[in-house]
């Protein structure tokens, strides 16, 4: 799973592969903007499924966060 | 080619992808698609755009109205704003509709929607037909090509106001990039057509013998032309050597389904039916054919007997395609390439402007090498891809921007088109515009919005003159601070209220300086700035400040509101290393201010 959503990150920040970590949070990386959130938790709904209440949807703004909501559900 | 796209839906993804590959405005924030079309002063029209495309989401331009009547004049009333919006030096595709909206979940009537699409697309086909710049964007049918389920994302709407998921933005940038690319191409005029194998399926000529002989009378022709080097007979020698094979394997087929089949009197035995592969033949015809109805010419290059392809021609009952479909005719044994020389001549066409199709590897290869302007598409394996191939070709050569006169006259299905409904004439300028958006900004009292002030000043990142970040305490102790003052804005018009969007904050210590100036995107592009400006302006001067100073400290994000101090009459008095500007105004002497707003002291 945590494979998945790091895809889906580095696709939507379009950084090269292994940019984005199990360690990576929304302030190391500029293009983790408002934007790419609202992208990142769309896209981790339209493709594998996973719906992040959309009222803590702005605040989960780490990769360890998101995984770990992921693999909650 | 410069690009815009307005919406009045979040499409930045989009314009990022686009941004890549193409010039592209980017807009500050969105949704203000008017403002930025009626406003002459708008980044976009100062970028200049060549070509715009307009996504609008109709059940946002209806304004949720759910009775026809009402979204109808909803409708009619963008339109007539858009008149006075476009340029006629510019192109401007619009997307038809593909409406979404959470009414349509629980609409008795299971036709509204469709219904209130085709308002919106009825208007369009006359707004189009009635300018030569104007098209329509194909953006339904990319929706329903890859389904609503992965079009949208109700929690990217929610989140963001981004109807679209990353796979549609995506496909609607290629397809933009695609239009792009129509608009500055010429496209192909004639296409050049080989008829057993490509118009149908099997051989008109009667006898195996025959066919068999004609390949290798092909061979030898291939080798007697010495074309282009040792390298090049060696591969056409082989595409030949296999198409012979080819034909004999098929042949045996052939002969076994022309047996069950009964076929017509008189005339060759050809796949060409209302089933099965022949049914595929006839659909590829009936393409060719719409094609021809807009404008493309077409020609046969084949080799055969005439008397063996003309009854073919004018009896078949499954030939869509018949004699006077063609422009041009040149059924022989002859090289195909000195045939297509003679139908450039013929029709006093260049060679640029054709495109051939040939099963025939060998064929194809020849008038590659022999003609190389003539563009010589690949021929699919499989019947059943032809049909895809054939749009590959419509797409890549023929499509063009708009059908001239001429080719709409060829076509029945124009004729009587549009009577022209008229639309509203009367010019709307920018301020008119704004009068009708019914602006209020109300001045709130700070101390009691600490945590969206906070937010608001921090995650600004377009409309912020200096993009200073406070803490929340560090903001609180401002708003306390007598030798600071808050202006704190509430913005709504008539679709709505926008909630706290612009605040500035003046430093009294000495003298007076705008330290903070910022604006959520939501609300730029209407005049809103020079409002709040010209408040803050007023209330210093009433209180005896004679001068203010004002700050830009560019960032990557600001540009928007670069100039914004010398458009308003500030003076620029400083500039540091790092493009940190200082300037000042004249308190007593301001220049008239712009703005369509009604202002509300709500302290």
């Amino acid at each position: 799973m945590s494979e998945k959503i790091i895809k889906i990150i580095e696709e939507v920040l379009q950084v090269p592969t292994g940019t984005v970590t199990m360690d990576t949070k929304a302030e190391d990386l500029e293009a983790w903007d408002s934007l790419a959130q609202v992208l990142i938790i769309g896209e981790m709904e339209t493709r594998l499924g996973i719906s992040i209440p959309i009222d803590e949807a702005a605040d989960i703004t780490s990769v360890e966060e998101l995984v770990r909501r992921a693999e909650s559900m | 080619m410069k690009i815009a796209v307005l919406s009045n839906t979040n499409t930045d993804y989009m314009v990022r992808i686009l941004s890549q590959q193409a010039d592209t405005w980017k807009p500050e924030g969105f949704g203000n698609v008017m403002g930025a079309l009626l406003n002459p002063n708008s980044s976009y029209h100062l970028y200049m755009p060549q070509l715009t495309f307009l996504f609008m989401d109709v059940m946002e331009v209806i304004n949720h109205e759910t009775a026809y009547e009402a979204a109808e004049e909803k409708i009619a009333g963008w339109f007539s704003d858009l008149e006075s919006g476009i340029y006629e030096n510019a192109v401007y595709y619009i997307a038809d509709a593909f409406l979404t909206g959470e009414e349509g979940k629980v609409m008795a009537d299971p036709m509204w929607e469709s219904r209130m699409e085709m308002l919106w697309n009825e208007k369009l086909r006359q707004f189009a037909a009635e300018h030569k710049n104007v098209r329509v964007f194909p953006y339904a049918a990319l929706i329903r090509r890859i389904g609503m389920e992965n079009a949208f994302s109700e929690k990217q709407w929610y989140m963001g106001k981004m109807l679209l998921s990353m796979q549609a933005q995506k496909l609607l940038a290629e397809e933009i990039l695609h239009r792009t690319e129509v608009e500055e191409r010429t496209p192909k005029k004639v296409l050049l057509l080989d008829l057993d194998g490509t118009l149908w399926g099997g051989i008109a000529g009667e006898q195996e013998e025959e066919r068999g002989e004609g390949i290798v009378e092909e061979q030898e022709e291939e080798s007697e032309e010495g074309t282009a080097g040792g390298q090049d007979e060696e591969r056409a020698g082989r595409f030949a050597g296999e198409q012979g094979e080819e034909s004999a394997d098929d042949t045996a087929k052939k002969q076994a389904e022309r047996k069950t089949e009964g076929g017509q009197k008189n005339l060759p035995e050809i796949e060409l039916s209302d089933d099965h592969t022949g049914l595929i033949y006839k659909n590829v015809q009936r393409m060719i054919k719409q094609m021809r109805k807009q404008g493309v010419l077409l020609a046969v290059v084949s080799k055969n007997n005439e008397a063996d392809v003309l009854p073919i021609f004018k009896e078949h009952p499954h030939m869509i395609l018949r004699e006077e479909d063609f422009a041009a005719k040149k059924i022989n044994w002859q090289q195909k390439h000195l045939n297509i020389m003679e139908i450039a001549e013929e029709l006093n066409l260049g060679l640029s402007s054709f495109v051939f199709l040939d099963d025939n590897p060998t064929e194809r290869e020849l008038v590659k090498q022999m003609l190389p302007e003539v563009a010589v598409p690949d021929f699919p394996e499989r019947a059943e891809e032809l049909p895809e191939m054939m749009r590959q070709i419509y797409r890549t050569y023929f499509e063009s921007a708009y059908l001239t006169k001429e080719d709409l006259e060829k076509t029945e299905q124009y004729i009587g088109l549009a009577k022209r409904e008229a639309f509203r004439k009367e010019t709307v300028s920018f301020s008119d515009y704004l009068k009708g958006l019914q602006i209020k900004i109300t001045r709130v009292r700070e101390k009691e919005h600490l945590e969206r002030l906070h937010q608001l000043v921090n995650k600004t990142n377009q409309f912020n003159l200096t993009t200073k970040r406070y803490t929340e305490q560090e903001m609180a102790d401002i708003i306390a601070d007598e030798k600071m003052r808050v202006f704190a804005y509430r913005v709504s018009d008539r679709f709505g209220d926008y909630g706290i969007t612009a605040i500035v904050i003046v430093n009294l210590r000495e003298v007076p300086v705008i330290e903070e100036f910022a604006m959520s995107c939501r609300i730029m592009g209407k005049q809103i700035e020079n409002a709040v400006l010209y408040a803050v302006e007023q209330e210093l001067r009433e209180a005896g400040y004679s001068v203010l100073k004002g700050i830009y400290i560019p960032t990557a994000k600001n540009k928007p509101v670069e100039k914004l101090y010398p458009s308003l009459g500030y003076l620029e008095r400083e500039r540091d290393a790092d493009g940190k500007i200082w300037y000042t105004i004249d308190l007593k002497e301001i220049p008239a201010r712009e703005f369509e707003a009604e202002m509300v002291d709500g302290r």
